[in-house]
């Protein structure tokens, strides 16, 4: 046991990583203007867009990509191929929101929130579940040793960890259990399509309402903490572009961004990678 | 007050907060920066506001409370973290001491919302009332987001001293 002046030691410790107030202020400043800036554009985009219109709605068409029958199919993307598809399993209950799902090689998770206040958590992982975990999805209340985060066998080389911030009962938590279903969460997020470069591979792929996040690597088997310096890291979203604040340790520093309409695609490399960044990118298509 | 003068004399404090809450530089800039950009949006409500600091702690709070694009791609893998903390978690008949760096480990392993309250608490000193107002929720719910979060990081609380 420790006490509370070492708590408090260790949380002032931790002061020394704030960043520096003026360079923060600065980045939000420019985003403010940008804001103020694409107010205005939206108002010229908003009447293109009516004429656009009809050709998005055939694009849109041809985006439809079959879910996979496995949770975590990432590494076989290639040029040309489908974005990973969602993992065949989610949370049947409307008082849980999807927030997003994630996968990885032998990986993949889904999570939920409730009322701003509470997650719950679905992991898929292949293999053998780590000790003390049931040899099957539980059907009694009496088989969770702790409600709130349960692991189980989901078959010969697969398994399952669900669990919540929310304080529940036993027989809360087998409800919410057996509303876990073998059905592909459905998130309409934004990223239709891109060109992989030859020799990487899906590391991550995060689909959310208005967001995705997608990590390549040449081997996404030897992941590095967080990722190494031949990765690509791309992210989708609505909201404007993070701050070009690249730290020394950064692996991806060279940062390069384009707009589709209100939505910014941004894509962190290393400055060797610029060219095959800048093409990656431009081949970005939005089911937007 | 402008915007520009409250932020400046805000963001001494909150990026100190957000590094302290986040463990993660970047994050903390990141949480900060879009703390920021809300504030500038509800300029108004926040002028209005009875106490403008707890309420650019609850939009970074909140913000790390999402999930953010940081996160994803440095959290969302099948990483021991998790585990490990409940492994910690687990009654510890030699009363190791846990050190800072065991400390640290810990902390990031619990909850969000433990975390928040945690660092609201110990290292701004806020009581229950106000960390209820940043976390949105009723001050039983902070006593018991401290408690179990310093039962998870096996902080012993000196009745004497302090009180949850």
């Amino acid at each position: 046991m420790t006490d509370l002046d070492q708590l408090r030691r260790v949380l002032h410790a931790q002061e020394a990583l704030a960043p520096d107030p003026d360079a923060v202020l600065a980045a939000a400043t420019r985003r403010i203007r940008r804001r103020r800036a694409a107010g205005v554009a939206a108002v010229t985009l908003t009447v293109v867009a009516v004429g656009a219109g009809a050709i998005g709605l055939l694009e849109r068409g041809t985006a439809a990509a079959p879910p996979a029958a496995h949770p975590a199919p990432p590494a076989a993307a290639a040029p040309g191929a489908p974005l990973p598809a969602a993992p065949s399993i989610s949370l049947e209950d409307g008082s849980w929101q999807l927030l997003m799902w994630a996968v990885q090689p032998h990986f993949a998770g889904l999570h939920y929130g409730r009322d701003h206040r509470y997650a719950f958590e679905i992991d898929v992982r292949d293999g053998t579940a780590p000790h003390g975990a049931l040899p099957a999805k539980p059907t009694a209340a009496g088989q969770l040793r702790d409600p709130r985060s349960v692991r189980w066998q989901d078959g010969p080389d697969r398994w399952v960890w669900a669990r919540t911030t929310k304080p529940v009962t036993a027989v809360e938590m087998l409800d919410l259990l057996g509303k876990i279903r073998a059905t592909p969460p459905v998130v309409h997020s934004p990223l239709k399509s891109l060109q992989v470069p030859a020799g990487q591979k899906v590391t991550t792929f995060t689909s959310e309402p208005e967001t995705n996040t997608l990590v390549l690597c040449p081997d996404p088997e030897t992941m590095r903490a967080p990722l190494d310096s031949r990765c690509y890291s791309l992210f989708v979203t609505r909201t404007e572009r993070a701050a070009d604040s690249p730290s020394p340790e950064d692996p991806l520093p060279l940062h390069q961004h384009r707009t589709i309409g209100a939505y910014t695609i941004e894509i962190d490399s290393s400055p060797s990678n610029k060219a095959a960044a800048r093409e990656l990118l431009d081949s970005v298509q939005l089911d937007r | 007050m402008q915007f520009e003068e409250f932020a400046r004399e805000q963001l001494p404090g909150l990026v100190r907060f957000a590094a302290v809450l986040t463990g993660d530089r970047e994050l903390a800039q990141d949480v900060v920066q879009d703390a920021l950009v809300r504030a500038h949006r509800a300029w108004r409500q926040l002028t209005a506001a009875d106490r403008p600091e707890l309420y650019m702690r609850k939009i970074v709070v909140n913000g790390y409370l999402g999930w953010r694009r940081r996160w994803y791609q440095r959290s969302v893998r099948p990483a021991p973290d998790v585990l490990r903390f409940r492994e910690a978690a687990e009654p510890d008949p030699a009363g190791r001491i846990a050190d800072a760096d065991q400390l640290t480990g810990l902390l990031a392993g619990l909850s969000r919302a433990q975390q928040a309250s945690i660092v609201l608490r110990f290292y701004e000193d806020r009581d229950d009332d106000e960390i209820a107002a940043v976390l949105g929720c009723a001050p039983g719910t902070v006593r018991s987001h401290i408690s179990r979060g310093l039962s998870s990081l096996r902080v012993r609380l000196d009745e004497d001293k302090e009180s949850v």
